[in-house]
């Protein structure tokens, strides 16, 4: 605690009462006990008390009433006379009394005081040891402080300021890992597409020298190779769509809208999902790039048809869901599907991580979704999982209303 | 130093003059019947003590004797004269109280008669056998300018008129002198109402070597 602007407060505070204390005594009580107690008002007493017997010896027949009013008024200035002796005791009890309770007042404000600058002291040492701790990098920081005032909005800063340094830590290691991945999957594409290509070559010249006795099994013989070398040709692409991601060209755009149209496009793209969208009712600008939003919706959806079908034959629903989320626009996609299972939740945007038999995927479906939300300035969460479905969040940063395409 | 002799000089003119202004001690009288104060100081001519007697306020001389035996041993005796000038009569009641333990009251007429009473008065101060063993005395003399009961009957005044209460219903109001205080403003006044005492208007105190076997 400063103690010195305790002090001064303390003064100032004295000071104050003692102040009110002297106006109050001099200027109000002292007013009224001066006159209360004048001569004036004792003298004409006693000119009264002369004039009643006067009046009784004057007239006799009502004597006895003049008498009653001189006891009456002869009382009265006996009280009087009483109080003038007891002037200065009564005056100083008075006195005594004001200070007695401005002295009350003054304990109580000043320990009142006390208490809360104590209290503000504990929680300005709670911030400066929360403070401490995010400079030394750590993460999640929890303050405790649930207030209104300033001192809280501080606290829940710090909060927030730790909550976004870890968010991105976590992005940048992300980022780190995707940029290794990326880096292999253009090296395997490249060593993949040399041979393949020179497969190609050499599987049309065979097709040219085959023996004429027996040329239609030869060319489905070298149909089917060449079969194989296509699928190998998409998959060797996949590894260099994953490399080489654009980064997204980004506009003002309704979210509500991009999402709306897209429902509408591909409402049929699944034979057996549904494509629900709820609508929140206001417009959600957001920047983003619609195409490759399209993109990320789309795996997803690719996702969930194929975990459905997993299932068996049943249909599934994906809804869609803009909304709100804090200081970002988001979109939550969630699905009726089996659910992600639990032992891959913290690795499933890792690339080459999936739940697919082997062939029917590379895994890189939702490493290139989530790593295009994060060049957007937002990321692609996995909010929740269960046997009853899968939802996603993707955050997007707000823009003004004003600016939407 | 020279100037010694005249501080000197000047300090006993004031020890006389203060010696010659002071009032004269009231006679102490070795009785049967016990140590009895007689010849009582003039003090009713006293400017202030003639001012409160026509006041209507009773006024109590209160005499207290602390007495010494010859082996240092204490005891200590008491006697009062009240007086109130009747306004209405223009009579002065006195009332005298002493060791006798009779209360004498005597209606006087004027002043003049009253001073008279007072230089005749006799008051018995301490009984006997605690008298006979005394060889000097301490008096002490009060003048208090109201009774007990007309001190009483202003804090009760007093109070209601803090608490701004009719005074015409006195017999059903609140009496924050007696009753128990209710509320805050009633323990301020009960404060305030009991800051009004008896402090006295005078005080005189002598040292009396007593007389000794001289038994009436």
């Amino acid at each position: 605690m400063n103690l010195r602007s305790a002090a001064i407060t303390l003064c100032g505070m004295l000071l104050a009462a003692a102040a009110v204390l002297w106006l109050f005594d001099r200027q109000i009580s002292g007013t009224w006990f001066r006159l209360g107690l004048q001569p004036e008002i004792t003298s004409t007493l006693e000119q009264s008390l002369a004039d009643q017997k006067s009046l009784a010896r004057l007239d006799p027949e009502r004597r006895d009433e003049y008498h009653a009013r001189f006891e009456t008024t002869q009382t009265l200035l006996n009280h009087l006379r009483i109080l003038e002796h007891n002037r200065t005791e009564i005056a100083r009890r008075w006195e005594m009394i004001l200070l007695a309770a401005v002295a009350a007042v003054l304990a109580v404000a000043g320990g009142a005081h006390l208490i809360r600058q104590g209290r503000l002291d504990a929680r300005i040492e709670r911030l400066r040891v929360a403070l401490v701790a995010l400079s030394a990098g750590q993460e999640d920081l929890t303050i405790g402080d649930r207030g209104r005032d300033a001192l809280s909005r501080i606290a829940g800063m710090i909060e927030e300021t730790s909550r976004a340094m870890a968010r991105d830590r976590k992005r940048l290691a992300y980022l780190k890992n995707l940029s290794g991945w990326q880096e292999t999957a253009r090296r395997h594409a490249h060593e993949m597409r040399t041979p393949l290509t020179a497969a190609r070559l050499e599987l049309a010249r065979l097709e040219r020298l085959l023996n004429p006795d027996d040329l239609e099994g030869a060319r489905q013989a070298a149909g089917s190779v060449g079969e194989e070398l296509e699928r190998l040709g998409r998959f060797t692409q996949q590894f260099t769509s994953f490399a080489r991601l654009p980064q997204p060209r980004t506009a003002v755009h309704d979210l509500g809208t991009v999402v709306e149209e897209f429902v509408g496009t591909f409402a049929s793209a699944w034979s057996n999902l549904t494509l629900r969208f709820e609508s929140v009712g206001r417009p959600l600008p957001a920047s983003l790039d619609r195409d490759m939003l399209r993109q990320v919706l789309v795996n997803l959806c690719d996702n969930s048809s194929l975990a459905v079908r997993a299932q068996g034959e049943g249909r599934g629903t994906v809804t869609l869901r803009p909304g709100e989320a804090g200081r970002t626009v988001c979109l939550d996609v969630a699905d009726d599907g089996p659910g992600v299972p639990l032992e891959i939740h913290s690795r499933i945007f890792e690339p080459y991580v999936t739940t697919r038999q082997v062939g029917e995927g590379m895994g890189l479906g939702l490493a290139i979704s989530r790593k295009i939300l994060l060049d957007h300035g937002g990321d692609l969460e996995l909010l929740a999982s269960s046997g009853a479905g899968t939802t996603f969040r993707l955050t997007f940063p707000r823009q003004a209303a004003e600016a939407t395409a | 130093m020279r100037r010694a002799p005249a501080r000197w000089a000047l300090l006993l003119l004031l020890a006389l003059v203060a010696r010659l202004d002071a009032v004269q001690p009231p006679a102490m009288e070795m009785a049967r019947d016990g140590l009895a104060l007689k010849a009582l100081p003039p003090i009713l001519a006293e400017a202030e003590v003639r001012k409160q007697l026509g006041t209507g306020l009773t006024t109590s001389f209160v005499f207290e004797i602390t007495a010494r035996g010859a082996s240092g041993e204490k005891t200590k005796g008491a006697a009062r004269v009240d007086v109130r000038y009747d306004l209405w009569d223009e009579v002065y009641i006195v009332t005298r109280f002493d060791a006798s333990g009779r209360a004498a009251r005597t209606t006087l007429p004027s002043f003049e008669r009253l001073a008279e009473w007072w230089r005749e008065v006799r008051l018995l101060a301490i009984r006997p056998p605690a008298s006979a063993a005394a060889r000097s005395a301490v008096i002490n003399l009060r003048v208090i300018p109201f009774s007990q009961a007309e001190q009483l009957d202003t804090q009760r005044w007093f109070s209601q008129a803090l608490s701004a209460e009719k005074s015409g219903s006195a017999g059903a109001v609140s009496d924050a002198v007696e009753d128990q205080p209710e509320s805050f403003s009633q323990v301020i006044n009960l404060l305030l109402a009991t800051s009004i005492g008896r402090t006295p208007l005078l005080e005189y105190q002598w040292s009396l070597a007593l007389p000794q076997g001289r038994k009436k």
